[in-house]
């Protein structure tokens, strides 16, 4: 049986990236390199008004006097930023009213990876604003949307659209200062997504947003701001693949999630990015920096993510818990394989009385990878009865691998309770016996064990996309769990 | 940052570490030139501020004076005394107790084949600015070696006092244990009217095949210096370290241990405990390397912090490529009691072997609400239900300690303390 689990392992460990395509829709772009004036051409290029770009100008002078970070535990090598183009998009953008006035390639890439915009209009209520390399070519259920009053449209239309709420909100809960991949971002962003819910309303479907990165060379820099009014919800999904690509590129998006009093967001990632082959080559660079400012009492902040992908994942997303009573979520699970680095968690930073936090992260390791989950439990010294609960649990897939855990936990106030649990280890042999022995397969074993240990995080997600990352956790540990 | 100049805060020590003949002092004194001085950017210090230590300078340890001891342990003991640092002869025991040991001053020592061998090879230069300007120009310390299959009879009661303030002292400390050896040490640090004195130790401890070494270790020094320590430990296979530190009183502690698990089926066990207020700043600092398979570790700190005292704790559970089978636990636990008590902790793991038990957990809290109105309701006044509560939380600790003689009295100061918070 031994020699099973090593024959899968090695089946796991060396499962190539499926979703591998080009898809060849001409683009444009913007030159080689980094200065002012790239920022004043993708600026123009866009349209954008005159503070827009101001703000733009001012994130990238503070980018400039910036160091880039060194902490993570994840290697690779220098970054040349000079040799990047940051902009791109694609060449024909129409005004879209029905898929069919889609470019077809564009309908073709969405059918190759299995979401094809004919099937998400199906499945029940999910409106998605496309994404593809950095411009939103189309976006449906805008109508139903409007009768609530919801914003759901590309950044760059609700700089011209809602000037005020952007101007207010943006950079309120990513500062431009806050991290070096922030400014950077926040100096060259090219599109992402914009998102408003007026005072209760509850958004009647799950908002979803197709992330694709497709030109060579390009990095990607999204923007999402989502803003939930005083007793509003909204549950917004987020999933992402690309195709194969030899020269490693650069993703430093932002996402900013602000919640009034009584306010509820959901937000589930799926991220499926190239990781690059088994050989370590090629792969997405993911540098992303995701905050959520419970700002109002009673507010809800939850993320749930699941990473199989990106050749370097570094990613936190955070809570600020402001409001008397908020509450904070983080639900992850995390696979690396082969060359694979990741170095994620999140921040719960309690500031408001009787704010709550909960934290369960689960890490697979396989193959040459290494997975780290970095957190930060922090409790104001006025954060009075506040409490958290920290649960990270680490899985190791073969003897080559690594799994990391830096929690950092911070206490200024004596009535809260803080709490942190983690553990190390492997698929216990008596559990494959276990199963063995009641005539299931090794293969299928191991699935049945994985999914069980992740489906704490999994049961987080909505319905769709639960289905998604089962599939996704499926084909990432090919071999082992069919 | 590599060369000194005007503004290099460190020119408040370096006088005074100029000039040893100690093995290694001069490389030693070029790694504090070349060394920064930590700062709260630097991860491994960065709850701990040690800018402040290097304000004002510094006295050589003060020798020769006289200084008064507390009354000796209630039950046998080898007593060994420094006073600033300095070894103290005309204080302590007749150290010829038993054959196949020596116990004494470490600087009689010097030229003697084990410590040629062996000292500096636990404690490194290169990155540890403290270990630097101790190896630069050590006081004194002790050396402890004991022969194959010896084991010492007695526990061995190092006590390190400090009678003045703004002085500069290094204690260094090598201990070695040959195969199947067997000792025990209770090292006390008191002081008497000591503030801003500065006593930066170094302890390298080597734990041979089979052997057992375990140091309690005690710090309650009212009033008193800066108490800044690296344990550099090394076992070798079947070896067993234990080491338990309860601080009481002090300014700035910091307590590093480094344990490398360098033979199958070491084992390491740490404890701590911690009952700080006043203005007491303690930082745990634990680093345990599981170099080899099949060998285990276990840790555990628990601490109460009042007033205005901090407690910080990092723990780090290393496991190698290939170290398979390796178990290690670790766990920390705080209660917080009073408003402006704060409490750092990071918990670490890295591992990179797969078939391993690791797990560590900590909590921060308060004493348990339940528990208290159930002896309120049962007549016990507010102040003894809360000793009798936070006596329950140490108690999980000081009950790993085996010698139940010194069990004893460790629990009586723990509740003489418990009473103060």
């Amino acid at each position: 049986m031994a020699q099973d689990t090593d024959d899968i392992l090695r089946e796991v460990t060396e499962k190539e990236y499926a979703y591998g395509f080009v898809t060849d829709i001409e683009s444009e772009k913007a030159p080689k390199g980094l200065n002012e004036d790239i920022v004043r051409f993708i600026s123009a290029k866009k349209n954008e008004p005159e503070w827009m770009l101001e703000w733009r100008l001012e994130a990238f002078r503070l980018w400039q006097k910036m160091e880039e970070p060194e902490w993570a535990h994840i290697h690779y090598p220098k970054i040349d930023y000079q040799n990047a183009y940051y902009y791109s998009a694609p060449k024909k953008k129409p005004q879209l009213n029905s898929l069919d006035e889609a470019d077809p390639e564009l309908v073709k890439t969405f059918e190759k990876l299995g979401i094809s915009l004919e099937e998400q209009k199906r499945l029940a209520g999910v409106a998605v604003d496309v994404v593809f390399d950095s411009v939103s070519v189309k976006t449906t259920f805008k109508e139903t949307l409007k009768e609530k009053g919801i914003i759901f449209c590309a950044f760059s239309e609700a700089v011209h659209e809602h000037p005020e709420l952007v101007k207010k909100y943006i950079g309120s809960v990513v500062p431009r200062t806050d991290n070096y991949f922030a400014a950077l971002n926040s100096a060259v962003f090219s599109d992402g997504s914009f998102c408003y819910i007026p005072p209760g309303v509850r958004c009647p479907m799950e908002l979803s947003t197709y992330f694709r990165i497709n030109e060579a060379m390009t990095g990607q820099f999204e923007r999402t701001l989502l803003i939930a009014d005083e007793g509003a919800y909204v549950s917004y999904l987020e999933g992402c693949t690309a195709p194969i690509r030899d020269e490693h590129q650069l993703h430093a998006a932002v996402v900013e999630l602000v919640a009034l009093k009584d306010a509820e967001i959901k937000y589930s990632t799926v991220q499926n990015w190239y990781p690059g082959d088994k050989e370590g080559k090629g792969g997405i660079y993911n540098f992303v920096t995701k905050r959520g400012l419970c700002l109002g009492e009673r507010s809800k902040i939850s993320w749930t993510q699941v990473e199989t992908g990106s050749a370097i994942t570094w990613k936190y997303p955070s809570c600020v818990l402001k409001g008397d009573n908020s509450i904070g979520e983080f639900y992850s699970v995390a696979v690396t394989n082969n060359h694979q680095q990741a170095d994620t968690g999140t921040k719960m930073v309690h500031i408001g009385k009787g704010t709550k936090s909960t934290i369960v992260s689960k890490g697979i390791s396989a193959g040459l990878s290494n997975n780290s989950y970095r957190g930060l439990v922090k409790i104001g010294k006025g954060a009075k009865g506040a409490r958290n609960f920290s649960q990270c649990d680490s899985l190791l897939l073969g003897d080559r691998c690594g799994a990391h855990t830096f929690p950092y936990i911070e206490s200024e106030n004596p009535s809260a309770m803080v709490e942190h649990e983690a553990t190390t280890s492997k698929i216990g042999e008596d559990q494959i016996f276990y199963l063995n022995q009641r005539g299931i397969e090794t293969e299928k074993a191991v699935s049945l064990i994985v999914n069980g240990y992740c489906k704490e995080v999994l049961n987080q997600l909505p319905m769709e996309f639960a289905v998604e990352a089962q599939k996704l956790l499926a084909v990432s540990l090919e071999g082992s769990v069919g | 940052m590599s060369t000194m100049t005007a503004t290099d805060p460190k020119a408040t020590v370096l006088p005074l570490l100029e000039g040893s003949t100690w093995p290694g002092a001069a490389e030693a004194f070029a790694q504090v030139h070349a060394l920064p001085v930590p700062t709260s950017k630097t991860e491994a210090w960065k709850y701990t501020r040690v800018g402040k230590l290097f304000g004002a300078n510094y006295a050589a340890p003060v020798a020769n004076v006289t200084a008064q001891l507390p009354a000796r342990l209630p039950f046998e003991a080898t007593r060994v005394v420094f006073v600033n640092g300095h070894f103290r002869a005309d204080l302590s025991d007749d150290l010829k107790v038993q054959k196949g040991m020596v116990v004494d001053s470490l600087t009689h020592h010097l030229s003697h084949g084990p410590v040629k061998e062996h000292y500096g090879t636990l404690a490194t230069t290169s990155e540890r600015l403290f270990t630097a300007m101790n190896t630069a120009a050590p006081t004194d310390g002790l050396i402890l070696l004991v022969t194959k299959g010896v084991k010492v009879e007695k526990p061995i009661h190092v006590l390190h006092v400090t009678t003045s303030a703004r002085q500069l002292i290094q204690p260094r400390d090598l201990l070695m244990l040959h195969e199947g050896a067997e000792a025990e040490l209770i090292i006390e640090h008191i002081a008497t009217d000591a503030p801003e004195a500065f006593v930066n130790t170094v302890r390298e401890c080597l734990v041979g095949e089979g052997a057992r070494l375990t140091i309690h270790k005690l710090q309650h020094e009212v009033n008193g210096p800066a108490n800044i320590s690296f344990e550099g430990v090394r076992v070798a296979t079947k070896g067993h370290f234990g080491i338990s530190t309860t601080t009481l009183d002090g300014a700035l502690i910091r307590n590093e241990v480094k344990v490398s698990l360098a033979g199958p089926e070491a084992h390491a066990e740490l404890n701590g405990v911690y009952l700080l207020n006043g203005t007491t700043h303690c930082d745990n600092h634990t680093y345990i390397g599981h170099d080899v398979p099949d060998c285990t570790s276990d840790e555990l700190y628990k601490g109460l912090v009042s007033g205005k005292g901090t407690s910080v704790f990092n723990g780090k559970v290393y496991v190698k490529q290939d170290a398979q089978r390796t178990r290690a636990y670790q766990s920390n636990a705080n209660i917080l009691l009073g408003d402006d008590a704060k409490v750092y902790t990071k918990p670490e793991l890295e591992i990179y072997a797969d078939d391993v038990k690791c797990s560590h957990g900590c909590t921060i809290g308060r004493l348990d609400e339940k528990g208290l109105f159930y002896l309120r309701s049962r007549g016990v006044s507010e102040a003894e239900a809360h000793k009798l509560m936070a006596h329950a939380f140490i108690t999980e600790v000081v009950e790993r300690v085996q010698n139940e003689e010194w069990k004893a009295v460790l629990t009586a100061i723990i509740d003489n303390k418990l009473a103060q918070l």
